[in-house]
């Protein structure tokens, strides 16, 4: 009988209905279509930059984050290999060296990270080869080098051309050995860009006088989703093959600006969120109260009839729910589709905020990515938007006296 | 034992600042089957008296008891029990749930009484039927004349099975075949089921046929005339 | 008779108008009040987000700024088309036109370049900032964060980041080894003890700069008399322009001066983007405000159908009427928005000293930001709410105005 009174109720004035439906609807459109978008673009810049060069997880000797030297180190022997390789969750493993070095041709010098990669295994992890815009990503061949455009404009080398490198080695001896340019590659970010040289892990290794070391291994899990597990299994395959005690870093640690960036950005936008839940939450309290105040003697009626006031006090809430319910289901519909469109119609950017999310390592493309949370988040506001303005109203019907219904007119 | 019974009750309003003496030291027992009215010019305190006996409102002094049960020690929600259980209102402004049909609004008590669907529906009909109403039970109270809502608030009163029935003013905003038709059918239940009927009036054509009739002026009893029709 | 919109926009200018729109709000001042309360909070709540927000932006902007970059910065004419040092300044002649210019407080010559820094116990690529120990100090903030031992000035002493420090494992008076290719194209190094660690604002600085005494960054790049750039702070923030037309009249043809604007585009971006953004939150947020006001403005003109069709039934104007609605949104439209402003601005005002984000430290020093937010409230947050408010008002009241006028005066009077 509630549900059928408050039914009809909210039938009554049915352009007021409309309205605040609307006002929901718009609320619950704004909602997933930010949600999605906000997850889209984090995913995007979590992918992005996992995939250029992080991994979602990294194998490193213990501490090795904390500074980056060649100090600290893995042992990437056959063993662990097999180990890594074999854990459950691992879609691809490379193993890296991380080195610095200076690279110079003639009176032009420019200071790299210089990286020894797998040339076999680099390519299923990261998108190094995929991003050589000349020449060739690096091959079976010794001391040959793939440069960043910014590196090779600046030492004005191009492909074929000879360079030096110059670095020290883990024996803390100085190193110097020529190369010859193999391939230009282009990173987003324009500082990556300027200082990124790639050579093959074996002449990294002979390089730094390394032997079997390395400073990490990447790793790419076959479901992102489901890092934790992944890093428990690789955690635990790789302890029994290590000598060295080893760590298992998730991307979040390894890229600890990006995940704040995200926090940050998250932030902001659930403040935003928030203010906007305040606003649809004044307007459908108003609605709700212009109802009650209106039907003040009619609610005074029911009382006389012996209708007790929590029941009143419960119809009003049902209304609300309703109210809301409706705007939920219209928004949804609305909603849902759109942010699939969208999913699949991701937009470009161009000028100034595509220079600008090349800057955090993204691609200019902004994507929408609805996941099932988003319609539940947008759902579970709604019905805390109703809750929280009805409350007032409510309690304000039940307050009603039934004397009122005696009134004359 | 009188059904309604008001032990020297006072009702004092306080309207912006305005005091008013709404009844002053009224003391008025009603007995089981009576068919009473409340008479007197408007000001006099009939609606004031049946608010208090229909358990809307509380006096400032006295006591009211219904049916031997003293009101002054129920809280909000068993008053609502009590006139659920025990009395039936009709009011002037006829004041149907505009948004419930002729059915339902004569469903609505019943429904809180926790009826059977069923049983209610054929309860609800059956009433209608005796108040002359079986062909409008499915129409909205926007759609019905005045007298067609007042029967439909009769029978709305009734069909709970109240042991009194309080009317205030039931009359007032009908024309006089139309209300001639209304209190006959009140007489008759009065008569063939015993419900006991308060009304407040100054409609003399309602007055003639009381069987009992207590005349206020300015909040006080003037008369009590027993016998009557 | 006047058109239409001339009489709307005549109704609109009598105070009457405006007296009756006011009445209409009052008879219902709950419904109004509530619908004030949506505006103000969720704008006030807004302005301080808002503020907040820039603070954060804006303290990035600042530190960058402040620790390196400085206002304005001079270098060779090409400079940004070869690696630093092969595009040098010479010393003396760009500090004697520099010096003393009256718009500018501060002149810092300084030498830019790589290396390789070697502990003993690790080796780290490294950006070797060759600096003036006096005059650093008039342009960048970087010798404040000094932690521990002293900022620069004793020869062959180095000033090293915490993050370095750590990734060298070196501790003030350890050895470290500088290894570098100078101009002539030599590799060549020499030995330094760290003389002070600062705690840098920003991860990358705090990992990898290495401050070395410049006319010691001036003998290991083999540059003798030259700098890579001279870093310049205006004596007035507000007017860059000035100083930097200044700076350019007295270095003349010799070198290219440019702002800190023109220097950190993506920084300038930046700051446009969270304007634009600003746009885009105040407008969504007045949409859904929109709904609201347009509700209570749609319920008052039904309640007041009798009454309407009364005025129009004695010859009121349609197009008065509509203003008279009209001027209903718009007064509690503005009366929300001055209260919105003021409670924004108010809380702006009582956070004034900043909120401690000691908790968050860590991650916000990866943005070089200072771990106490100030909310900053800009002139934008003053006219975009009052423009999208404005519009909100018009669109929110016109509706119902036009239901206002579609009343028939006969049936009016017949409702009750």
């Amino acid at each position: 009988m509630i549900l059928r009174l408050a039914w009809r109720n909210i039938g009554r004035n049915k352009r007021r209905t409309g309205l605040t439906v609307a006002a929901a609807v718009f609320a619950v459109v704004l909602v997933v279509h930010m949600i999605a978008l906000t997850t889209g673009v984090h995913e995007g810049m979590i992918e992005t930059n996992v995939r250029m060069h992080a991994g979602h997880l990294q194998v490193t000797g213990a501490g090795y984050l904390e500074d980056r030297t060649l100090e600290r180190f893995a042992r990437w022997t056959p063993a662990l290999a097999r180990a890594i390789d074999g854990a459950p969750g691992v879609a691809a493993a490379a193993p890296r060296v991380n080195g610095f070095a200076l690279l110079s041709n003639g009176p032009a010098s420019q200071g790299v990270a210089l990286l020894g990669v797998d040339p076999a295994r680099e390519g299923a992890v990261s998108v190094w080869p995929e991003r050589v815009v000349r020449g060739e990503f690096l091959g079976g061949g010794e001391r040959e080098i793939v440069l960043g455009e910014r590196v090779a404009e600046a030492l004005r080398v191009d492909v074929g051309d000879e360079l030096l490198v110059f670095t020290v080695a883990y024996t803390l001896e100085n190193a110097y050995e020529m190369f010859r340019v193999r391939g230009v590659l282009r990173a987003p970010d324009p500082t990556l860009d300027r200082s990124l040289a790639l050579i093959s892990l074996a002449d990294a290794q002979a390089l730094l006088v390394y032997e079997e070391r390395v400073s990490e291994i990447a790793l790419l899990a076959r479901d992102a989703a489901r890092l934790a597990e992944t890093r428990a299994a690789v955690a635990s395959a790789v302890t029994t093959v290590s000598a060295e005690a080893l760590d298992v870093n998730p991307w979040q640690r390894v890229m600890p600006e990006l995940e704040q960036m995200l926090v940050i950005d998250d932030a902001q936008n659930y403040s935003m969120l928030g203010i906007l839940v305040l606003v649809v939450t004044f307007g459908l309290l108003n609605t709700i109260l212009m109802s009650v105040l209106e039907r003040q003697r009619e609610l005074g009626v029911m009382l006389a009839l012996g209708l007790q006031p929590r029941a009143l006090f419960r119809l009003v809430y049902v209304e609300s729910l309703l109210l809301s319910g409706v705007g939920l289901a219209v928004g949804l519909a609305l909603a849902i589709p759109g942010a699939a469109i969208m999913e699949q119609n991701p937009i470009p950017l161009t000028g100034e905020v595509a220079q600008m999310t090349a800057q955090f390592g993204v691609d200019p493309i902004i994507t929408w990515k609805l996941e099932a949370w988003n319609p539940l988040a947008a759902t579970a506001l709604m019905i805390g938007i109703a809750l929280l303005s009805a409350l007032y109203p409510a309690a304000k019907a039940a307050s009603a006296r039934p004397v009122d219904a005696l009134r004359s007119l | 034992m009188p059904i309604l019974d008001a032990r020297d009750v006072s009702k004092h309003y306080d309207v912006r600042g305005i005091q008013t003496w709404a009844l002053r030291g009224v003391s008025l027992a009603i007995e089981p089957g009576e068919f009473t009215v409340l008479a007197g010019p408007s000001g006099s305190g009939k609606t004031t008296l049946l608010n208090l006996f229909g358990a809307l409102d509380a006096p400032t002094s006295g006591a009211v008891a219904i049916d031997g049960q003293d009101l002054a020690a129920l809280s909000r929600s068993q008053l609502a029990q009590l006139r659920l259980e025990k009395l039936g209102f009709v009011f002037q402004a006829f004041n149907l749930i505009p948004v419930l049909s002729a059915r339902e609004n004569v469903e609505f008590v019943m429904e809180l009484q926790g009826v059977p669907a069923k049983e209610r529906r054929e309860r609800a009909l059956a009433m209608l039927a005796e108040v002359g109403l079986a062909e409008i039970a499915d129409k909205r109270p926007l759609e019905m004349s005045g007298g067609q809502q007042q029967r439909v608030a009769v029978a709305r009163a009734i069909v709970s099975q109240p042991r009194v029935i309080l009317a205030d003013e039931p009359t007032a905003n009908l024309d006089s075949t139309t209300a001639t038709k209304l209190i006959e059918t009140m007489e008759r239940l009065n008569h063939e089921r015993g419900v006991t009927f308060v009304f407040s009036t100054h409609d003399p054509q309602v007055i003639a046929r009381a069987h009992r009739v207590v005349r206020l002026r300015d909040g006080q009893v003037v008369a009590d005339e027993k016998g009557g029709a | 008779m006047a058109p239409a919109p001339m009489e709307f926009a005549r109704s609109l200018a009598r105070p009457s108008t405006w007296r009756l729109a006011l009445r209409g709000l009052g008879r219902q001042p709950r419904r109004s009040g509530v619908v004030l309360a949506a505006v103000a909070i969720g704008l006030g709540a807004l302005v301080l987000a808002m503020a907040l927000q820039f603070g954060l932006i804006e303290q990035m902007v600042e530190t960058a700024i402040r620790t390196e970059i400085g206002d304005l910065q001079a270098h060779a004419p090409d400079w940004n088309e070869a690696p630093p040092l092969e595009r040098r300044l010479p010393l003396a002649e760009s500090l004697a036109a520099l010096e003393g210019a009256p718009t500018l407080s501060g002149v810092a010559p300084r030498v830019r370049g790589e290396g390789l820094a070697q502990s003993p116990r690790a080796s780290v690529g490294v950006r070797v900032l060759g600096a003036d120990p006096e005059r650093e100090p008039s342009v960048s903030t970087l010798a404040s964060f000094v932690r521990t031992g002293a900022w620069l000035g004793e020869p062959r002493r180095v000033v090293i980041g915490s993050g370095l420090a750590r990734r060298l494992g070196v501790e003030v008076g350890g050895k470290v080894v500088l290894s570098v290719q100078d101009a002539r194209g030599d590799l060549t190094g020499e030995s330094f003890r760290v003389g002070g660690i600062v705690n840098a604002p920003s991860r990358e600085l705090d990992e990898s700069v290495v401050v070395v005494r410049i006319d010691e960054a001036q003998r290991l790049y083999a540059i003798p008399g030259e700098i890579s750039e001279v870093a310049l702070r205006a004596r007035d923030g507000e007017q860059l322009a000035a100083a930097s037309a200044v700076a350019k009249r007295a270095l003349g043809e010799s070198a290219r001066v440019e702002t800190w604007r023109e220097l950190e585009p993506m920084l300038v971006a930046l700051l446009g983007l969270f304007d634009q953004m600003g746009w885009v939150i105040y407008a969504a947020i007045f949409v859904a405000m929109a709904f609201g006001i347009a509700n209570v403005l749609l319920m008052s003109v039904f309640e007041r159908t009798r009454e309407i069709g009364v005025m129009l039934a004695i010859g009121m104007l349609p197009a008065r009427m509509v203003a008279i609605v009209t001027a209903e949104s718009v007064v509690l439209v503005v009366t929300g928005v001055a209260l919105g402003l003021a409670l924004g601005f108010g809380a702006i005002w009582l956070l004034r000293d900043g909120i401690d984000l000691a908790a968050w430290s860590e991650g916000m020093r990866e943005f070089g930001v200072p771990t106490l937010l100030k909310p900053v409230a800009r002139a934008g947050d003053v006219w975009a709410p009052l423009w999208v408010a404005g519009i909100t008002a018009l669109i929110a009241g016109f509706w119902p105005a036009l239901r206002a006028v579609r009343i028939r005066p006969a049936e009016a009077l017949r409702r009750t």
